[in-house]
Parts: structure tokens; C-alpha cells; sequence
């Protein structure tokens, strides 16, 4: 585990301050905060409907707790008094109350941000499985209003998006594994690392109770003019996504920063980790469409309280919708690009095979990147002018084409190989089972006359659900049990881990299959209540979806199990070239004793193959670390 | 930390300070996008209409913010050379012209919304918006450049260490930045 | 070689198997329009066309990727408990694989753009043509929080109710209609900033198109089938756009009755209003 600090850096550095735990401080400042600035917009613009909280109020007071909540978890003493001349305090560098506080080391940061994701799937789940609850019968049940369910549609869509898909495998694993992988000790900003992560928790509950504001009705998506005269609780939408994104907004310019000037000897660009190579072109769209999508955020968010025009009848009513999805579009790569590339990453170490065509699998995740932003409106065949289908069904087909060198640099790895089925394995294929048919119900979706009658039905419900539960989520739990040792120096059971992949999978191909024929017997999107003809069909699906989660539940229990309990392993299981297994597992606090030096390509095998990574001596490396 | 000037490195890995300044120019980028958002908005909801706001405090709001952000940059050249006294002397001048520039904005507000002028009117509407938004980074603009000050005074800057006031530099000079291109866009384009 | 030759042929087997499946599965409704149901109008025949098609060419790429999963697991398999050591056969690269893939997927690529996209395309916009749609019947259709409203300023019917009092849409066969749509509250004129945009869907047309409000947008759709709302559940006005807590319920009966039916319905609707 962590090793202590140097005698002499010890004595340098002044006491810690904090005098209770960080989250409880940060609580009661958050609570202050949020009074403070409440009274003051209520002083400033008194509602003669409610003396205290009014909608301005709540924006006002929330900026207040965001601030409140990021000073008292360590910004006031770690970042504010540093940056203004005054000493840093230490940071806790071993226990398990590091996970609770603000923390500089990537490893720690990268498990918060694992931990936060995973708790955020488990919520998100547990409302899916009350929709789906709801959509056995064709009459209210478990929801008995619309709106009830449309609040429930809303806040898993977008706890799942801006919790789940984007962070679990970018804010988690990619600020775990991403300076491993690269040779160095720490991310290149890891004072503002450390206090994006506690943006997370504040987003999830800024959106999970945003019902209490006034229950809205749009989905995740808040698409305009509907937002404008739908339910306060959007404020809170969209304040808590505006939280969660500058969180990954943070992730993505440390990390890009990490990849760019932080590689040890020898990582060239032809040498870098397929997941490097991942995380650094998501960072890089994340870089541009996240600013994007807040700016969008905070004019609807504006365009509500204030209340303007800006996106109603007397603005530009599809003004929102082009504004929305020219980040919505790219946010979809930013979900799968680190998908793509954890294929890749454990094929060739399972395979004991090169890695094939290692050039267009880095490619193809390039150009999936550039082409990311130039497909969006397809989400709007059916709002759009016929002269606009043309040109936009061309590029949303063309994307196919970087996407599919994931596939080619896989199979190419695959034929040949001395493949090892084990979890990791099984789950990769499965990954790529699931999204090729993401991405050949995608064929039929970007086909406009067809996109027509498809739109907004259970088809595309059941399309994406194939993308991001079937591609990234499926790579997700690939990588935790392919880096489990890494992790934590224990493994898994191999039995319990064929098993829960295997109940995943058919659970989840079970659930999804059938959400594409509902859409075409005429099923859509958005409704509690439907015609009862869909009835029986629609049960049978719930029916697999909550053995789907039961499914995530074991898996979750299994790794969280082996984590703790597993048995040991020795530290290198797979046999893997890479530089995150050149450590000990788990790693020390500094990763690395001395920094490796790369000579060769880590996705190399064969006989007479000489080891990628030099280890030099002591001596050799540059002094005055 | 970070120890020397831009060129010469001695980080881990060889990071330098030209590399935290590519890495903090990261995101300046991802920020510059927020002001494009902006002048899109102000052509899809308003088209190219200029509004009636007050050319006149456009101009001195441009002028006022020029100066500032001059001023922060030479504080960042009177540290390179180890001037402990102008960089305070600066810095304040840098300060307390953002300051100005931030109440030269309301009191356009107030101008603009006593002229008669619906002002939910279409021109107007993203007007509020996009100086709303630039109040939103003075304010933070003007956090850093007090916070760059304060550090200068407990614990100075030297030629070679000045990350944290240059840092401060370019943000505020990316807020002047955004501002002239707002001003271009709403008052004269 | 051999595993090359195996896996080929087994892809050529599987996939025209597959087609044969397709196919079959096409052909199953009465009228071969298989899995797509929306079929009952000109647009929606286009949208079952390109559809069937792309269930032709999804069949042999879904095989190839399958098949090689599933190959690989079972031919390229290490045994449980061997040692571990590298592949034998360390192919870095093979320009003709790699070559013939990034072809073939541009080409693919730019046939479903072609045919069936661009080319159903241009059918869709031929039948948007006033030209190609002689006399046509115009129906209004407002939208409104939560609600549609129907009206034919032809037979001077201002809202067409049914029995119950409720909206319904009745369509004569095989006639263009030309729709009006439209998002606005006629109950609530004084606040227009209310307006949201929704979803004008008939399932069983296969097409769907949005009403936005502070735009007045039109299609023209002619319906090919009798059927009604009672006998094919499909055959419904539903809201396609989320529009608020309504939203679920903001559906409307539809009839496509013969030329002269209509006639009668229109005759008694205008003498109700």
C-alpha cells in the first residue's frame, strides 16, 4: 500500500488543519453557502409566492452550496490559501479515509471517481428497474401520473450519462490506469484533479433530488420549449449536469496535459497504450463539447429562471435541439472511444499475439473523433428541412467506417491467437457482439425514410441501450476483472466471473432484442401508459430486465468480493507487456521506484521478442527527483 | 514544483514550464468555446441586428479592459525581471480596471433597460446573456489576479518562478480577449 | 490457409442461410412487408423497402463478426491449464485483409447512402410534390398541450369529434391528403410562448413528422389500406415527441375509410359543427 513520506519532507510540511472530517465540513459549508445566497437573491428579487425559496433563489443558493461544498471538501485549504501565498497542508497518504478527502495521488482519485460511478450505475439501475416495473402493465401502477415516470425517464438518462458512461471509464479508470500506462507518478494538475472529483457527488444529488424542485417531464435531453414551461426541477437538471460535466471537462485537460508531456523515455506516439491513445482523443472531444454543452445548459437554464425567449416562438424553437446535439453526437464517441480501445487492449494479452494493424486501430479511433462532430442532426431527421437529410445521413453512414477498425484491429488480433477465454476475454466478445448490433440497427436508423417511422420509438431506445450498456458497459466490467489485480493484488473467480458475464449477457440480449420489435410494433418513447396490445410483450422484457440487473448485481458483489477476499496473485497474472503491470499490485504510492524506460511495442509477442521496458538503474536516472 | 522558466525543464519526465503552459492553455481553448456558443446563439436568435445598446460605454468598457489586461501582462514581464514592486503596483492597476470594466457593464444594463426598449426584445435578450456570461469570468478573472497579488506579497515571484501570476495572466487576458470579441460582435459587426 | 478456407465457407453458408432467413421473414405478412408493420401509407412502403434492404446487407456483416467470435473461441482456444506462450503465427499486418476491409466498408457504406437513403429520399420528396398530388384532401392538425385537433376547411368541419367527443382523424383511401401541421393552443391564444413541439406519428403509416411551434410545416401522405384504430391498434395519431406529462395520452383514433364513406362521415361532421 501507500508508503509513508520521506523523514525530512515530513517535518517540512505544517500539520493537517482539517479539524473534522472533510465530507461533514463540506456539507455545513455547502449549507451555508446555499442560505447565504438564497436570502440574498430572495432580498434582491422577492417572489410574492413563496417568501424564501424562489427559482431565482434556488439557482442563486445552489451556486452557493457548489461553492460552499468545494471549499469545505479541501479547495479552501488545499487550492485557495496555496494559490493566495499561504503554506499547503498535508495530504492523507494512507487509511481508508484518503478515499473521503481531497487527494492528490491518481490512484486514489481515479478509485473515488470508480466508486462514485458505480454507486451512481446502482441508483441509475434501481430506476430503471422501477420503469420497467411500471411498463408491465399498460395502465399506471408504480408511477400513478406521467410526470412521475417522465422524472424518473429524466434523472436515469442523465445520471447515467454524466456519472456512468462518460466517467467511469475516463474519470475512473482513466485517471487510475492512464499514468501507469505512460511512466510517471502523477497526473500534470493534481491539485485541481483532486477537487474535480467531489463535483460528482454534488452533480448526482443535485439532479437525484431536483423532483423536490418541481418534477419535470423532458427526459434527459431538457429539449426546448417544453423545458421552458416544464417543471422547476430542470433548474436542478440543469445545474447538476453543469457539476458533472466540469468535472470531466477537468479530467480531460489533466489527462491530455498527462499524455502530451508526461510519457517516460521512450513512449513515442507509435509506442503508446491503445487506451492512451483512447483516453486522449476522448479528452480531446470532451475538451471542445463539454464548454459547449454547459454554455447550452446555462442559456436554458437562464431562459427558464429569468424567464427570456430565447428558445421558444419568439427565439428560435429548434434553436436548443442543434445546440444540444452538437454535443449530444460527439458525447456518444465519448462514451464508446474507451471501449474501443479496452478491445484492443486485452485481446492481444489473452490472444498472446500481436496486436494487428496497430496503426488504423489508433486510426480509426482518430477519425471516429473527427468525424464525431459532424453527424449530430441526425437525432433530427424528423424536425429538420427535407434539404438538410442529405448531407447529414452521408456523414452519420460514413462514421461507420472508423468505428469498424476497431473490429478489424480485433479480428485481426483474434485469427491465430492462443486465445485464453477467461472473464476479461469473454466479456470483450460480448462487448463486440453487443455493439455490432448497435451499430447495424444504427444502418437502419440513419436511413431517413426508415429513421421516419423509427424515431423516438423503442427502436432507438433499444439501439443505443446496445451501444452504451452493450459497448461500454460490457468493456467496463471487461477491464475491472482484466485490472483487478492490478487493483488490488487479489483475483477473481473465474467461475463466478464466466458466470455473471455469461447471466449478463443473455439477461441483457434478452432485454434490448426485444425493445427493437416493440418499436416497430409501434411502442414509444416517453410514455407510462401505452396501448394494450404492447402489454404482453412488454412484460417479458421486464421480466429480463430485472434479471439484467440482477445480473450487475452479482458481478458488482463478485469483484467487490475479490477486491477485499479474493485470492492472491501474483503481480503480473496475464503475462501483460504493458507498464501498468511493471509495478507492484497494488502500486506503490509513487508508482514507480524508478521510472521504466520503453524500447520496444508493448503489443508484440512472438518468440525472440525482447522485453519492451527497461528498468534502469538507479543512477541513471535524471537527478533531482 | 515547477521551478523554472519556459525552455529549460527539470520536472519528471522532463516537464517544464512551457509544458503547464500548453496544459493551462488546454483550457483557455475549451473556455474560448463557451464565447463561440455565445456568438452563435447571438446569430441564430437575433440574427446580425446590433441592438441599442450604448456605443459609447462599449467603447470605454474596450479601452478599460485593454489597459487592464496590459497591465497584468507587464506584471507578468516585471516578474521575469525579479521587479517585486511593479508586479504589486501592477497587479492592483490590473485589478481594480476589471473591477471598473465590471461596473461599467451594469451600469450599461441599467442604461439599456431605462431607454424604453422591450427587454425581452430579441437583440437585447442575448445581449444580457452574453455580458452575463463575461461578468461570470471577470469575477473569476478578478479572483485570480487578488490571489496572484496576495502570493506575490507572502511569497514573492523570481524570474524563474511565476507560474502562478503568469497563469493569472493569461486567464485575464483571455477575459479581455472575450470581451473585444463580444464588443465586435454585438456593437459593430 | 485451411482455418481461411473453413471460416469462408462457413461465412458464404451461414450468411445465405441467413438471407434465406431474411427473406422468409419478409415475406411472412401478406403483403412482404415483414418486421416493419408501418406500411399502410405511399411513405411508409418506401421506409419497409429500404428497411428490407438493409436487413439483406446487415445479414452477412452480422455473420462475419459473429461467426469469427465464435470461430476463434473454438479453433483459436489455448487449452485449459496449458502454458502459457505466444501465438505461433505472429501476423502484424496483411495488406490485402486490411486493404479489402477498409474498401468493402466504404463501399457498403456508400450504397446504403445511395440506395435505399438517397434513393428513397428522392421518392419521398416526389410524393411531397403538389404536383404529384392531385386534389388533394387538406386536414389542419393542430397540436396542443394535449391534444390533437383536426379540421377539413373543405368540408368546413372545424373539429372533427367522434361519438364519445372525441378528436378523430377519418381519411378517405387512396386520396392525397396534404396535412397542415401546426403546434398552437386555439383555447389558450394569449400566451403563445407555451408551444411545444411534438410528434405527428401514424404507426401504421410509417412515418412520423414534428410540429414545431411558430412554423406551419406540411406532408403530403396518402393512405393505401383500410384499417381503423378498432381493428389495428397501429392505426393511431400518436405524439411522438415528448410534450410533457400528457404526452403518454396524446393519441387520436384514425379511420381510412373508401372515397365514398368518407363522403357521408364529412357530410354528417359538417352538419354537427
Amino acid at each position: 500500500m501507500a508508503q509513508p513520506l520521506p523523514k525530512g519532507q515530513m517535518a517540512s510540511m505544517p500539520k493537517r488543519i482539517a479539524p473534522w472530517p472533510p465530507v461533514l465540513r463540506a456539507f455545513l459549508w455547502a449549507g451555508i453557502g446555499f442560505v447565504v445566497l438564497a436570502a440574498i437573491a430572495a432580498w434582491l428579487d422577492p417572489s410574492p409566492n413563496s417568501p424564501y425559496l424562489t427559482a431565482v433563489g434556488s439557482v442563486a443558493g445552489w451556486f452557493g452550496a457548489l461553492i460552499g461544498w468545494l471549499l469545505g471538501i479541501g479547495g479552501y485549504d488545499y487550492i485557495v490559501r496555496p494559490m493566495m501565498g499561504y503554506p499547503t497542508p498535508r495530504v492523507r497518504t494512507s487509511g481508508w479515509r484518503r478515499y473521503y478527502e481531497y487527494a492528490l495521488d491518481h490512484k486514489v482519485i481515479g478509485l473515488q471517481y470508480l466508486g462514485a460511478s458505480t454507486g451512481t450505475f446502482l441508483v441509475a439501475g434501481l430506476i430503471a428497474m422501477a420503469m420497467r416495473f411500471q411498463l408491465m402493465n399498460y395502465q399506471p401502477t408504480l408511477f400513478h401520473y406521467p410526470e412521475d415516470y417522465l422524472n424518473a425517464v429524466g434523472i436515469h438518462g442523465t445520471l447515467m450519462m454524466f456519472t456512468v458512461a462518460t466517467v467511469a471509464m475516463v474519470g475512473g479508470l482513466g485517471n487510475y490506469f492512464v499514468p501507469l500506462m505512460i511512466g510517471t507518478r502523477e497526473t500534470m494538475f493534481p491539485k485541481a484533479s483532486g477537487i474535480s472529483v467531489w463535483l460528482v457527488p454534488i452533480g448526482v444529488l443535485t439532479i437525484s433530488m431536483s423532483p423536490l424542485l418541481g418534477q419535470w417531464s423532458t427526459g434527459w435531453r431538457g429539449y426546448e420549449p417544453l423545458a421552458a414551461s416544464d417543471g422547476s426541477g430542470l433548474l436542478y437538471y440543469y445545474l447538476g449536469v453543469f457539476a458533472l460535466t466540469t468535472s470531466s471537462l477537468i479530467v480531460a485537460i489533466n489527462l491530455t496535459a498527462t499524455i502530451l508531456f508526461k510519457r517516460t523515455k521512450g513512449m513515442t506516439w507509435n509506442r503508446l497504450p491503445l487506451f492512451a491513445w483512447g483516453i486522449l482523443t476522448v479528452s480531446l472531444l470532451n475538451i471542445i463539447w463539454l464548454p459547449e454543452i454547459q454554455a447550452t445548459f446555462i442559456l436554458g437554464m437562464l431562459d427558464k429562471v429569468m424567464p427570456l425567449n430565447l428558445f421558444n416562438v419568439f427565439g428560435q424553437p429548434l434553436g436548443y435541439e442543434y445546440l444540444f446535439w452538437l454535443f449530444g453526437h460527439p458525447e456518444v464517441y465519448i462514451v464508446v472511444i474507451p471501449a474501443l480501445a479496452i478491445w484492443n487492449e486485452i485481446l492481444p494479452v489473452m490472444g498472446r499475439k500481436s496486436l494487428f494493424a496497430r496503426p488504423i486501430a489508433v486510426l480509426g479511433l482518430v477519425f471516429v473523433m473527427l468525424l464525431s462532430g459532424m453527424v449530430w442532426a441526425h437525432h433530427m431527421f424528423t424536425m429538420m428541412r427535407f434539404s438538410e437529410m442529405l448531407p447529414f445521413s452521408f456523414f452519420t453512414e460514413m462514421i461507420s467506417i472508423p468505428t469498424g477498425f476497431a473490429y478489424l484491429a480485433a479480428i485481426g488480433t483474434l485469427w491465430n491467437s492462443r486465445l485464453r477465454i477467461t472473464t476479461p476475454t469473454l466479456l470483450v466478445l460480448m462487448s463486440m457482439f453487443n455493439f455490432l448490433i448497435g451499430g447495424l440497427t444504427g444502418l437502419f436508423l440513419a436511413d431517413v425514410p426508415a429513421n421516419l417511422q423509427l424515431h423516438n420509438t423503442f427502436f432507438v431506445v433499444g439501439h443505443f441501450h446496445y451501444t452504451i450498456i452493450g459497448g461500454m458497459v460490457f468493456s467496463w466490467m471487461a477491464a475491472m476483472y482484466y485490472w483487478l489485480p492490478k487493483f488490488s493484488g487479489r483475483t477473481y473467480s473465474e467461475f463466478w466471473g464466466k458466470l455473471g458475464a455469461i447471466w449478463v449477457f443473455i439477461a441483457f440480449n434478452a432485454t434490448f432484442l426485444n425493445f427493437f420489435i416493440l418499436g416497430l410494433h409501434g411502442m414509444n418513447r416517453w410514455v407510462s401508459a401505452y396501448p394494450k396490445y404492447l402489454q404482453p410483450e412488454n412484460f417479458w422484457t421486464s421480466i429480463a430486465a430485472f434479471f439484467l440487473g440482477a445480473g450487475f448485481g452479482i458481478n458488482i458483489i463478485h469483484i467487490v468480493w475479490a477486491w477485499i477476499k479474493g485470492p492472491k496473485v501474483k503481480e503480473n497474472p496475464w503475462d501483460a507487456k504493458t507498464l501498468e503491470w511493471q509495478t507492484s499490485s497494488p502500486p506503490p504510492a509513487k508508482n514507480f521506484d524508478v521510472l521504466p524506460e520503453v524500447v520496444g511495442s508493448f503489443y508484440t509477442y512472438g518468440d525472440n521478442v525482447p522485453d519492451p521496458v527497461v528498468i534502469p538503474s538507479v543512477q541513471e536516472q535524471t537527478p533531482g527527483l | 514544483m515547477v521551478s523554472v522558466k519556459g525552455g529549460s525543464v527539470n520536472g519528471e519526465n522532463g516537464v517544464g514550464v512551457k509544458h503547464y503552459r500548453a496544459g493551462f492553455s488546454l483550457f483557455l481553448i475549451s473556455q474560448a468555446v463557451v464565447f463561440m456558443v455565445l456568438i452563435a446563439v447571438r446569430y441564430l436568435i437575433a440574427g446580425s441586428k446590433v441592438g441599442p445598446y450604448s456605443q459609447s460605454l462599449g467603447v470605454v468598457i474596450t479601452v478599460v479592459m485593454l489597459i487592464s489586461a496590459w497591465l497584468a501582462y507587464s506584471a507578468r514581464k516585471a516578474a521575469e525581471h525579479n521587479n517585486g514592486q511593479a508586479i504589486q503596483t501592477r497587479l492592483t492597476g490590473a485589478f481594480w480596471l476589471g473591477v471598473l470594466a465590471f461596473a461599467l457593464v451594469l451600469i450599461m444594463w441599467t442604461v439599456v433597460k431605462n431607454a424604453g426598449y422591450s427587454v425581452t426584445m430579441p437583440s437585447l435578450e442575448v445581449f444580457w446573456v452574453g455580458t452575463g456570461f463575461w461578468l461570470v469570468y471577470v469575477l473569476l478573472g478578478l479572483f485570480l489576479l487578488f490571489a496572484a497579488r496576495s502570493r506575490g506579497r507572502l511569497v514573492g515571484y523570481t524570474p524563474n518562478q511565476h507560474w502562478d501570476l503568469e497563469a493569472s495572466s493569461h486567464f485575464w487576458n483571455l477575459v479581455t480577449v472575450g470581451w473585444i470579441a463580444l464588443w465586435i460582435v454585438f456593437f459593430i459587426l | 490457409m485451411g482455418s481461411v478456407l473453413v471460416f469462408g465457407l462457413l461465412w458464404v453458408v451461414i450468411s445465405l442461410l441467413g438471407e434465406w432467413g431474411a427473406t422468409t421473414w419478409i415475406n411472412s405478412a401478406p403483403d412482404g412487408t415483414g418486421p416493419y408493420f408501418g406500411t399502410a401509407s405511399n411513405l411508409g412502403v418506401i421506409g419497409a423497402h429500404a428497411f428490407d434492404f438493409l436487413v439483406w446487407v446487415a445479414v452477412p456483416i452480422f455473420v462475419f463478426v459473429v461467426l469469427m467470435i465464435i470461430f476463434a473461441m473454438i479453433k483459436f482456444r489455448a487449452k485449459r491449464g496449458e502454458k502459457v506462450i505466444d501465438a505461433p503465427k505472429q501476423t502484424r499486418n496483411n495488406k490485402v485483409f486490411v486493404g479489402s476491409w477498409i474498401l468493402i466498408s466504404i463501399l457498403v457504406n456508400l450504397l446504403v447512402w445511395l440506395h435505399p437513403n438517397a434513393s428513397g429520399l428522392e421518392q419521398v420528396f416526389a410524393a411531397q410534390l403538389p404536383a404529384n398530388n392531385p386534389n388533394p384532401l387538406v386536414v389542419d392538425v393542430t397540436a396542443r398541450q394535449w391534444e390533437w385537433i383536426f379540421s377539413y376547411p373543405q368540408y368546413n368541419i372545424t373539429q372533427s369529434l367522434n361519438a364519445n367527443g372525441q378528436d378523430t382523424l377519418y381519411l378517405p383511401v387512396d386520396r392525397p391528403v396534404k396535412f397542415v401541421l401546426r403546434s398552437y393552443d386555439p383555447f389558450h391564444t394569449y400566451d403563445t410562448a407555451i408551444d411545444v413541439i411534438h410528434g405527428f406519428w401514424i404507426p401504421a403509416f410509417g412515418v412520423k413528422y414534428d410540429v414545431i411551434p411558430g412554423e406551419t410545416r406540411v406532408i403530403y401522405i396518402t393512405a393505401t389500406k383500410l384499417i381503423s384504430t378498432e381493428q389495428n391498434p397501429m392505426a393511431r395519431v400518436q405524439c411522438s415527441e415528448v410534450c410533457g406529462p400528457g404526452h403518454p395520452y396524446m393519441e387520436a383514433n384514425l379511420h381510412v375509410v373508401t372515397g365514398l364513406a368518407f363522403a357521408k362521415w364529412a357530410k354528417q361532421q359538417a352538419s354537427r359543427s
